[in-house]
């Protein structure tokens, strides 16, 4: 037994200490709308948004907007769908992933993700089994933490009845000065041990874990929670690359904040499909 | 060369110099793990090098191999140890106990003194489950996070805990490193703990609370103005935050109890209890989901290879007869009365395991107990020892894991020191009523015959 066992049990009844509950249940859809774009893409962008209709037990509605005129396609795109609703769109917008998008989301897509008010599933390379995928989604905590209840909320719609749910929540101490809850703590960078980080990591996702442990029987599904260090986008990929769910975290508007720009880094490197919330 | 030192042993008058040598290397080796000179893992191993190097040369050992067959005798407290690792590291990662522990200090609502006795409950539960060390620091934490919570001085409730953990190793046979290794070399059934060692394990964990309580009365009251705020802070716990995976948490709990109903039923099935543990452990494993290079990681390789020093050393001195002398000695002592008998051995286990860490002080006397056995009753000899060799521990600060780690603790995390006077007047008193309370029941025991029969060792 070490100090360093101590200090990691310790930080985990730190963590059962929660100051602020939060609620959460399975967030109600409007509807499903799946965007097709004439690109590979399509079949896979068909299968989820099949299965997230079926699931949330919503209307599903397919839209084909015109690849050739941005403007007008991404005017389509905010009209289809409104707050609550699901867009399930292609990237990059009107060219096929595998053969020449891998680099580029597209400014179609950079453009909804930035104005649309729907949550917006980012489909780019082709899923094998769609209902598998929604039905153990990961949901990356800190892409964007203000957005994680309505994030896991979300995820939730898809993975009750039989899903499993892991949420992943992470620290970076290289990155600390852009951590506004560890520069609130105001920690030396002496006092950063692997230990004092992942207490860190508890606290933070202590609350969505209390009350998703509380109620996964109601909701039939298979919480975990799992804490790592580093690089949020990269821990996020490699927890995934086994698991294939679907991604799902906070979308911050703004295209420039930390949070936008992690989340585009995310969309950008996985071979899942991205719901951004 | 070998020969020829052996010759000269044998001419010169082979018991007395190599027992004195073989003896005073042992006295050696302990007197540097007590003092913290070395290493305890470096000193039990240059210990067994030095022994049986002597050995070889006094002829106290025919050849080598007679090392493996030592070593052949305790390898089932190794493979005890080392499933049990295994099982309690995957059982905690589950969040299982921390689980239980937040939803039983959330029944305290805060008030210190209730908040004391479920910290002292826990502790117990906790030992008797997982050992010594991974139960003590469960509600070590538990402890100082609450204590800090509610700002409370969190000396009463760590020296509370280091002291009634003792009193937890005593519950079942593998609870304690050195329950278990005397269970195991006396051959003592799981379910006789029940009838003579769970009574006690309560019974010296209600005088812990008490004289605890006692001593500290003016720490442990809290303003009667705050009892609300206590009562909310305590309710903020959610111990569903401390479940990272629900499956593993069930798996965890149900693997645990088939693993106690596996070591309760070992000896009827005519398997060991390394074999319960060792199945345990790879069950763990298996429907963890963990990573076996990290499950077996968070083994206890120090206390291992620590025994493997002291189990080589000690095989050494017993071989050069040594042992069965301090036998003869404590026996005579006794003059053949199994109750003076039972108080020499109680009192002198229990001062020397406060002395020294009490695995050596348990190792050392498991031979000459065995000794002792064959002119007197075995029973209140190896439940003496037993219970005697893990409450000892309560005598100093370093005498028991549980203390070095709710002391160490406590200085780290800015809660105060405790003096070797302070602990004194509340461990060692602790220790000599528990000791008064372990001797009566011995007593009665012996006296009314209510020991379950015993095999005879082989």
């Amino acid at each position: 037994m070490t100090d360093k066992d101590l200090q990691e049990q310790m930080a985990q009844f730190e963590a059962a200490r929660i100051t602020a509950p939060v609620e959460l249940s399975p967030q109600a859809v409007g509807q499903i709308v799946a965007v097709h774009d004439g690109t590979d893409q399509d079949a896979s962008v068909d299968a989820l948004a099949a299965a997230m209709a079926e699931r949330a037990a919503v209307k599903l509605q397919t839209i084909t907007p015109r690849v050739t005129d941005e403007d007008a396609a991404v005017a389509e795109l905010l009209a289809a769908a409104g707050k609550g609703d699901v867009l399930v769109v292609p990237s990059p917008f009107g060219r096929d992933y595998l053969a020449e998008g891998q680099l580029s989301l597209s400014t179609t897509i950079d453009l909804v993700l930035a104005k649309s008010e729907a949550a917006i599933c980012v489909v780019r390379a082709p899923v094998e089994d769609a209902v598998e995928t929604i039905m153990h989604p990961l949901v990356a905590l800190q892409i964007d933490r203000h957005h994680k209840v309505q994030a896991t909320s979300l995820a939730l719609t898809f993975a009750k009845n039989g899903g499993e749910i892991l949420l992943l929540s992470t620290v970076d101490p290289h990155n600390r000065v852009r951590d506004e809850e560890l520069l609130a703590r105001n920690l030396d960078p002496g006092d950063l041990s692997p230990e004092v980080l992942s207490g860190l990591a508890t606290a933070r996702a202590a609350a969505l874990t209390a009350e998703l442990q509380r109620h996964a029987g109601d909701w039939d599904l298979t919480p975990m929670v799992h804490f790592a260090l580093g690089d949020t986008v990269e821990l996020t990929l490699e927890e995934n690359e086994n698991r294939k769910g679907l991604l799902v975290a906070g979308r911050d508007p703004d295209a420039r904040s930390e949070e936008a720009q992690r989340a585009r880094r995310l969309v950008l490197a996985s071979s899942s499909p991205v719901l951004l919330v | 060369m070998l020969t020829a030192v052996q010759e000269v042993a044998h001419e010169g008058g082979v018991g007395s110099l190599p027992m004195a040598v073989l003896g005073l290397t042992m006295l050696g080796t302990y007197a540097l793990i007590a003092t913290g000179k070395l290493h305890k893992v470096t000193a039990a191993l240059l210990g067994a090098i030095a022994c049986t190097i002597l050995a070889l040369l006094f002829g106290v050992l025919d050849d080598y191999d007679e090392i493996h067959h030592v070593l052949a005798k305790d390898i089932g407290v190794l493979g005890v140890i080392v499933g049990t690792s295994i099982l309690v590291d995957v059982s905690g990662k589950s969040g299982l106990f921390q689980f239980l522990a937040v939803k039983i200090a959330k029944r305290a609502k805060g008030d210190p003194q209730k908040l004391f006795t479920s910290l002292i409950i826990l502790t117990v539960v906790f030992v008797s489950l997982l050992t010594i060390a991974p139960g003590t620091l469960i509600v070590v934490s538990l402890g100082l996070v609450l204590c800090r919570t509610l700002k409370l001085e969190p000396k009463p409730y760590l020296v509370g805990i280091a002291i009634s953990a003792n009193s937890g190793a005593l519950v079942t046979f593998a609870s304690g490193i050195c329950t278990l290794m005397v269970g195991s070399a006396a051959q003592l059934p799981y379910m006789h703990f029940f009838v003579v060692s769970t009574p006690m394990a309560i019974a010296t964990a209600m005088v812990a609370w008490f004289v605890v309580k006692r001593f500290y009365k003016q720490d442990l009251t809290g303003d009667p103005a705050t009892a609300g705020e206590r009562a909310d802070a305590v309710a903020a716990f959610d111990e569903w935050a401390m479940v990272s995976d629900r499956r593993l948490f069930w798996r965890s709990a149900i693997l645990l109890a088939l693993t106690i109903v596996g070591f309760a039923t070992a000896q009827p099935l005519g398997v060991g209890l390394d074999f319960v543990a060792m199945a345990g452990g790879a069950a763990a494993i298996l429907f963890s989901g963990q990573n076996p290079e990290e499950a077996i990681k968070k083994v206890n390789w120090t206390v291992i290879v620590f025994f493997i020093g002291l189990f080589v050393m000690i095989g050494c001195v017993e071989h050069s007869g040594l042992l069965q002398k301090a036998a003869g000695l404590l026996s005579d002592i006794s003059g053949g009365s199994v109750h003076i008998a039972t108080v020499v051995l109680v009192v002198f286990t229990a001062v020397t395991s406060g002395i020294m860490d009490n695995i050596p002080v348990a190792a050392t006397m498991i031979p000459i107990v065995a000794t002792m056995t064959e002119a007197l009753p075995a029973a209140p000899l190896w439940w003496g020892l037993t219970i005697s060799a893990n409450l000892g521990g309560n005598g100093t600060p370093i005498g028991s894991i549980s203390g070095v780690i709710a002391l160490s603790a406590l200085a780290e995390s800015g809660g105060g020191k405790v003096s070797w006077g302070e602990w004194f007047r509340v461990g060692a008193v602790c220790m000599l009523i528990q000791i008064l309370v372990v001797l009566a029941w011995l007593f009665m025991f012996t006296t009314f015959d209510l020991y379950p029969s015993l095999t005879p060792i082989n």
